[in-house]
């Protein structure tokens, strides 16, 4: 059993930038793939903690990392999904990958209907952990 | 169960991404993990207008393993064929993609009507070393770029050698043995090196001949060449180092591409006639029997331990002790390869040890008697063995650490000077 973390805006589809998700959606997987929680991403996020002092609050990263808080604001967003095996989003930014890296989660940043995905990623993660060779033919 | 293999001698099938930047102006397209043409970075010799470290790589990641890396793979060919600047791209495929089950050849496909020519070569590791990679990407560009003619120069032979890169000595050798060629009368068409590039590959269907010259790497491609386009093909196993074998060997050319006798001792008296004089000269090094050692081995590729052998026992009257290749050589060849060793002059015999792993090499050189101490050209790797036994080593094959060489050559009669020049260079540092 394990999660998987999913930034979507409507449910359906895997459809938003990691600084853009209010929330992330949980799924756990075992046997079956179940949608346990959603998880509130919506930091404080002022100008007190984002250290690029943007003014004006907005999403989505402006590439100064404002989007998504700064350091500070993506270590507080991993911490909401710190027990997750892996991250589903649209896109990620260099230092959202490499505190991924850190924490030993895994980036998947596509675009396609999240049960696509998610049954694509729990047959790839069934076989990893049973040893067995893994091939999409 | 997995094996670890002790000083390897070669790289994975993508190290045949050398064969393609030996090929002037042409371009490796690396479908593969990151890094994986880190394996060429200890090599020297391979910078240049494209070098290791800018190849385009798809850079794969686990999530193109699980949903697919064609779409990154299309864009780095799309991308590359606007911002570089080459003749021919050639889409290299490592483990990953082909375990997973990405259709390289379909995304290649879609760029069949792009103006500079692009093809793929699949030389995932798990299908063999380099040296079938080399050939893969030869079978590449038959199967993929050339086409059919019905158009033949006559006297054109295509000659194809040792691998690049691979081979410290490739670009000095292909070179003497297009010259060695080229005296008979012959018009030499090789595609590795300065100056050659595509036109010369361009040139490959209208060859009257193919010659090859190498005990096994390379067969596949000339047989393929004969089916496609009808040239036949000449196999002269052994790299022709020296006055014996490259006499042997200019005849045997000279006799399937129809050079007359002639012309043909011509060509060899000239040579055999200076060489003999730089022998004549040296003989009284020769003869001082203290310098040199009684027995050797050579630890290195089909190529090059076939080649020097025949030479150390042909032409320097050196015995042979066991001799090992370490280019995994395929098992169909192993036989015909092992008889080449027994057809010495003299009567003599070697023996012909196929080992990839260094410790059981290093283990059969420590029990045998050299009777004296041991000469050993090999790898980088034999240097402390040998140092330890109290011998002679000459580093003449991968991997090389304490050579460097640009275009010198070991091929054909100055070939062989050289090499004795650099054996005896060794030697004779013992008493000064």
């Amino acid at each position: 059993m394990y999660n998987i973390a999913v930034a979507s805006s409507d449910g359906i589809n895997v459809d938003l930038k990691f600084g853009e998700a209010q929330k992330f959606l949980i799924y756990g997987i075992d046997e079956n793939i179940v949608l346990i929680e959603e998880r509130s991403a919506d930091t404080q996020k002022n100008e007190d903690t984002c250290p690029s002092k943007c003014s004006e609050k907005k999403d989505g990263c402006s590439g100064s990392g404002g989007g998504c808080g700064g350091d500070e604001g993506i270590s507080q967003r991993l911490d909401v999904i710190s027990d997750c095996r892996c991250l589903l989003c649209k896109k990620a930014g260099f230092k959202v990958q490499k505190e991924l890296e850190k924490r030993a989660i895994t980036l998947f940043d596509i675009e396609c209907p999240i049960d696509e995905a998610l049954k694509k990623i729990a047959n790839y993660y069934r076989l990893l952990d049973n040893n067995q060779k893994f091939s999409r033919i | 169960m997995a094996k670890l293999l002790d000083k390897q001698r070669y790289k994975c099938a993508l190290g045949a991404m050398q064969t393609v930047q030996a090929i002037e102006r042409a371009l490796p397209v690396l479908h593969s993990g990151p890094g994986c043409a880190q394996k060429l970075s200890e090599s020297t010799g391979s910078s240049g207008y494209f070098s290791p470290n800018i190849f385009p790589c798809t850079s794969i990641n686990e999530k193109d393993v699980v949903f697919g890396g064609v779409k990154k793979l299309n864009s780095t060919i799309e991308n590359a064929l606007k911002v570089i600047d080459a003749d021919l791209y050639v889409v290299l495929t490592g483990c990953i993609p082909e375990i997973v089950g990405d259709d390289t050849q379909e995304v290649v496909s879609r760029f069949k009507d792009s103006e500079k020519p692009v093809i793929y070569a699949p030389t995932a590791g798990f299908k063999g070393n380099n040296y079938i990679g080399h050939e893969q990407v030869v079978d590449a560009i038959i199967d993929q770029y050339l086409e059919k003619t019905d158009e033949k120069e006559k006297g054109l032979v295509n000659i194809w050698a040792d691998v690049p890169y691979q081979d410290l000595f490739w670009l000095g050798n292909i070179r003497e043995l297009e010259k060695l060629v080229a005296e008979l009368g012959l018009t030499p068409n090789t595609i590795f090196g300065y100056k050659r590039g595509i036109e010369n590959i361009n040139k490959i269907p209208k060859a009257e001949y193919n010659l090859l010259i190498s005990p096994w790497v390379g067969l596949k491609n000339v047989k393929k060449l004969e089916r496609k386009f009808g040239t036949p093909y000449l196999h002269y196993k052994t790299l022709p180092i020296g006055a014996t074998e490259t006499s042997k060997f200019l005849r045997a050319v000279a006799e399937f591409t129809g050079v007359s006798k002639e012309k043909t001792e011509e060509v060899i008296k000239k040579h055999e006639d200076y060489y003999f004089y730089l022998i004549e000269r040296y003989a009284d090094l020769f003869l001082e029997n203290r310098v040199i050692n009684k027995q050797f081995s050579v630890v290195s590729d089909a190529h090059y331990a076939l080649g020097i052998t025949k030479f150390l026992a042909n032409d320097l009257g050196l015995v042979p002790a066991k001799q090992f290749i370490t280019d995994d050589t395929p098992q169909s060849y192993r036989e015909d390869i092992k008889k080449e060793f027994k057809e010495l002059n003299f009567g003599i015999e070697a023996e012909a040890v196929f080992e990839t792993d260094g410790y059981k090499i290093h283990s059969q050189i420590k029990e045998h008697d050299y009777h004296g101490y041991p000469l050993i050209l090999g790898g980088y790797y034999e240097k402390e063995l040998t140092e330890d036994l109290k011998g002679n080593f000459l580093n003449i094959s991968w991997p090389v650490q304490n050579k460097v060489v640009f275009d010198s050559y070991y091929a054909g009669y100055s070939g062989g000077i050289r090499l004795i020049e650099d054996i005896y260079t060794i030697a004779v540092q013992r008493f000064n």
